[in-house]
C-alpha cells in the first residue's frame, strides 16, 4: 500500500519536481485563504474572550480554557499556511510533510470540536430556543 | 540528519496526512451541513412558532436590525452549508487524486479548499457582528 502511494508521488512529481506547478499554485492559493482564516477566527477567539470578561471571573476562566481548546487547531492551520508555500519554494520535501501534519491536526481537533459543539447544540441550544418559543 | 531524513522518508507520510485530512475533512463536512440544518429547522421553528413582530421584542431587536439579522442568518445558514459541501468535495478529490494519480485532481481539491476557508472566513465574522451586537 505504502509502495504504491510512493509511486503516485513519483507520478506526481516526475517532470516539475515535488508536484506540478499548476497544483502548487492551487495548493498556495487555498492556503493563504486559510492563513487570511487563521487570522479572523484568531481575532474572533480574542474578543470573545475580552466580552466575557466583562461578565465575571469564572465565566472569563471558562472562556479562557474554552478559547485555548479552540485556538489550538487555528495554530495548527497558520503552522501548515507557514510550511507548505515555503516547501514549495525550497524544494523540501521535510517541510511539506511537515506542512501536511500541521494541516491533518488542525482538520482532526477542529472536526473533533465542531462534533462537539454541535452536540452541545442539540442537548442544550435548541430546547431552550423552544422554550424562548413556547413561553 | 540526512539519515534521520532517509528513514523517515516524508513521502510516505506526507501522502498519507494527506489522506487523513481527507478523512477528517469529511467529519468537518458533514459536521457541517448538520449544524447548517440544524440552525435552519430552528429559525423555521421559530418563524413558524411565532408572530413576525413577537419574535423580534422575544430576541430583543429593533426594528431596522430585524431584517438584516434575518439576512445575516440566512447569509450564515447557506455559508455553514456550502463549507460542509466545500469540505465533503475536498475529500472526495484528494481521495480521487490519490488513487488515479492525477495532480489536476489535487489542484481542484485545493480549490474546493479555498472556498471553505471563504466560508470560514463568513461565519466567523458573522459570529463576531453577533457577539459585538
Amino acid at each position: 500500500m505504502i509502495e504504491d502511494k510512493t509511486a503516485i508521488i513519483d507520478n506526481f512529481d516526475s517532470e516539475e519536481g515535488l508536484l506540478p506547478s499548476a497544483t502548487r499554485a492551487s495548493i498556495v492559493r487555498a492556503l493563504e485563504m486559510g492563513r487570511v482564516a487563521a487570522i479572523i477566527m484568531g481575532s474572533s477567539l480574542v474578543i470573545s474572550f475580552l466580552l466575557s470578561s466583562s461578565i465575571g471571573a469564572g465565566v472569563m476562566l471558562f472562556a479562557l480554557i474554552f478559547n485555548l481548546l479552540l485556538a489550538y487547531p487555528v495554530v495548527r492551520l497558520y503552522q501548515a499556511t507557514q510550511k507548505i508555500p515555503k516547501s514549495f519554494e525550497k524544494e523540501d520535501e521535510y517541510l511539506l510533510h511537515e506542512g501536511f501534519s500541521n494541516l491533518k491536526s488542525s482538520f482532526k481537533l477542529h472536526a473533533i470540536l465542531v462534533a462537539l459543539l454541535i452536540a452541545v447544540l442539540i442537548i442544550f441550544g435548541i430546547p431552550s430556543l423552544i422554550a424562548i418559543a413556547l413561553s | 540528519m540526512n539519515e534521520v531524513r532517509k528513514k523517515l522518508n516524508p513521502r510516505y507520510a506526507t501522502l498519507d496526512f494527506l489522506d487523513d485530512s481527507a478523512n477528517f475533512a469529511t467529519i468537518l463536512g458533514y459536521a457541517s451541513i448538520v449544524g447548517g440544518i440544524l440552525f435552519l429547522g430552528t429559525t423555521a421553528f421559530l418563524f413558524y412558532s411565532l408572530p413576525f413582530e413577537e419574535l423580534g421584542q422575544k430576541f430583543g431587536l429593533l426594528n431596522s436590525m430585524y431584517y438584516f439579522t434575518i439576512l445575516a442568518m440566512l447569509v450564515y445558514i447557506s455559508s455553514l452549508l456550502w463549507l460542509g459541501y466545500s469540505f465533503i468535495q475536498f475529500s472526495n478529490l484528494v481521495k480521487k487524486a490519490i488513487k488515479s494519480k492525477r495532480a489536476s485532481l489535487l489542484a481542484e481539491a485545493f480549490s474546493h479548499l479555498r472556498i471553505a476557508y471563504i466560508c470560514i472566513i463568513i461565519v466567523t465574522l458573522l459570529s463576531i457582528f453577533n457577539k459585538a451586537y
